[in-house]
């Protein structure tokens, strides 16, 4: 098994250790840090992503793959920087205000990663104002505000209210546990994602890719 | 302590607080008794050396009660190196001294205590980096205590609730056998659990126990072989203690939950027994009334005489005879569980009268009413709880004999 096969491999089951070995000795190998992301993490988690959108893997299965790749990124971030390598689409991520739940976030923002999407993840209990902030020095395509609780579903509405007021020419994504189709048309949502597993696909749709 | 630092300290401490100073050696003895003593007498040694050692132990002052009720004592403690050396003592603060005053930002008492804490920092007097640390494992401890005291009143209520908005289409997956429906629906859920669990390995193991507790309960409630689930679940409940991580906490989970899946999977719904379980809730429902194997039939909606034999082959037994076994059924229920009187239980549980409820019972039970109630009713408290519709499930447990007490 090649040393690329071997770290999607490792991305796939989980195993972080394993990563961590292989991804060091791909860099001093020469490999670039782009082709180590574009053949070996992306596909990974795009086998990931699409096991997890049919719903044959579980969850945890899902986070433990994310971290994997999230522990490659460590290393290889600061290459593709170095290097000036950027993804064709950016969104900024976030959940909103009040509300500090942040997996199915992360699971938003590795299914995003997956499909070659820039993510800029403003972590949990995001104010409005700095999601509009965000979207501007970004340079945003598109915004995701997640919540897992009934009581910050307000909050969502007042963020999106914010980012339109902005004026950003940004599409619109929420989800969470409480959110529904029928609320993300009434705060005026560009869309709604049910679940993690479909959220590549829906934002890839919604920013016209 | 030097003595014209001593000297330093008291003449602008009397400048600025009106409570009075002393300083004590490591055990609590006076070395320079306050020169204005409390009005109770001032506290014990006992009293002073506990004041330092709680200062020590949290970073800084902790003010005590000092000798009454209405005393107050704090001190700094004075140090070598790690070497507690004694204490300088303010006692006998008066407990209304306490109070913010009018436009204050500080009450008398906090800014004393501040004033006396960066005397001896910045005197040297004491060890800085050790209360720094204290303070720090003080703050971590009450922020966890706070953190816990969050877990407690937030999750279980709102994974409750995640999980009952769930419930209802988890069942429906797993009466449908849809494998891929039902890890939809679980990983709803997880997400959920994970949020609140995350990072705090061993709540996070209990979140998922109660999780795997949870879907196999609504597995047995949509006719999952219980005695399938339990095989998968008792040895992973087993290991589910040694996992040390989250990575092998991940292989768990999955493992659990897909053979859990396969337990639901090879009890695929079975449509005849949707039939016989939908005619006897039909018969439960209506118990009191006449009920004629036409008409259950027709409610079930068979012929009757494929209804017959889909009752005989589900449970074991004739029409007439599923209809005594569910009038006994409730009878002994109604015998045990209220004061009602027997010709009204006869009525209810649709015998024609008490005598042939006596008959039937008595050859059912083997015993009469009455006396069923007498021995069942001092015996069990509550009744004998079974819900009809789980008992029919498996009619190979629910046989006459079971029906002798």
């Amino acid at each position: 098994m090649s040393s690329l096969d071997a770290l999607k491999q490792a991305v796939i089951a989980g195993k972080r250790k394993d990563v961590k070995e292989i991804v060091p000795v791909l860099i001093d190998s020469g490999m670039g840090p782009g082709k180590i992301v574009d053949e070996g993490l992306i596909p990974a988690m795009a086998i990931v992503g699409e096991k997890f959108k049919n719903n044959e893997i579980f969850v945890p299965e899902m986070l433990v793959s994310a971290r994997a790749m999230k522990e490659a990124m460590i290393f290889l971030e600061p290459l593709l920087v170095k290097a000036g390598i950027k993804p064709k689409y950016t969104a900024v991520l976030g959940t909103v205000a009040g509300d500090l739940h942040d997996i199915g976030k992360n699971l938003v923002g590795m299914m995003w990663k997956g499909a070659n999407i820039n993510v800029v993840d403003l972590g949990v209990d995001v104010a409005p104002d700095k999601f509009v902030a965000a979207i501007k020095e970004h340079n945003a395509h598109m915004v995701g505000l997640s919540t897992l609780l009934t009581t910050t579903m307000p909050a969502m509405s007042e963020a999106v209210k914010a980012i339109r007021a902005s004026g950003a020419a940004v599409k619109i994504m929420i989800g969470g546990a409480p959110i529904t189709e029928q609320f993300a048309k009434e705060i005026g949502a560009d869309g709604y994602c049910r679940d993690a597993g479909s959220a590549a696909d829906s934002a890839v749709k919604l920013m016209g890719g | 302590m030097p003595q014209a630092t001593w000297r330093q300290l008291s003449s602008s401490w009397k400048g600025n607080h009106a409570f009075p100073l002393g300083l004590c050696d490591a055990s609590g003895a006076w070395l320079i008794e306050p020169g204005k003593a409390c009005v109770h007498g001032g506290p014990s040694a006992e009293y002073r050396r506990r004041a330092l050692s709680e200062s020590l132990r949290w970073g800084e002052p902790f003010i005590h009660r000092c000798c009454s009720e209405s005393c107050l004592l704090f001190a700094v403690p004075l140090m070598l190196n790690e070497r507690l050396t004694g204490g300088i003592l303010v006692s006998g603060v008066p407990l209304d001294a306490a109070e913010r005053p009018d436009g204050g930002e500080l009450d008398p008492v906090s800014r004393a205590v501040r004033d006396l804490l960066q005397f001896a920092l910045r005197e040297n007097l004491t060890n800085a980096s050790r209360l720094h640390l204290a303070r720090e494992a003080a703050r971590r401890e009450r922020e966890r205590a706070e953190a816990i005291h969050a877990v407690k009143e937030v999750p279980y209520d709102g994974l409750r609730s995640i999980y009952l908005r769930e419930e209802g289409e988890l069942h429906a997956a797993v009466k449908r056998s849809d494998r891929k429906e039902a890890r939809s629906v679980i990983n709803r859920i997880l997400i959920a659990v994970y949020s609140f669990g995350e990072h705090r390995l061993d709540f996070l193991k209990s979140l998922l126990l109660e999780m795997v507790v949870m879907v196999g309960r609504t597995a047995v409630d949509a006719g999952a072989n219980p005695a399938a689930l339990l095989s998968a679940q008792v040895p992973a409940f087993r290991a589910l203690s040694d996992l040390e991580d989250e990575e092998e906490l991940a292989g768990w989970v999955s493992a659990i939950l897909e053979q859990m899946l396969d337990a639901m999977r090879d009890a695929p719904g079975d449509p005849d027994e949707d039939l016989a379980a939908k005619a006897v809730a039909y018969m439960e429902r209506h118990l009191d009334q006449d009920l004629s194997r036409d008409e259950v039939a027709e409610r079930a909606g068979v012929s009757p005489s494929h209804f017959s034999r889909l009752m005989h082959r589900k449970t074991g037994r004739t029409f007439s005879e599923t209809l005594t076994h569910l009038r006994v059924r409730r009878a002994r229920e109604l015998l045990v569980r209220t004061r009602i009187p027997l010709s009204e239980v006869a009525s209810d549980c649709g015998f024609a009268d008490q005598s042939h409820f006596t008959k039937v019972f008595n050859r059912t039970v083997g015993l009469s009413p009455g006396e069923y109630r007498r021995h069942r009713g001092e015996r069990i408290e509550g009744g004998p709880g079974e819900h009809a519709g789980n008992n029919f499930r498996h009619p190979g447990t629910n046989s006459g004999a079971e029906e002798r007490p």
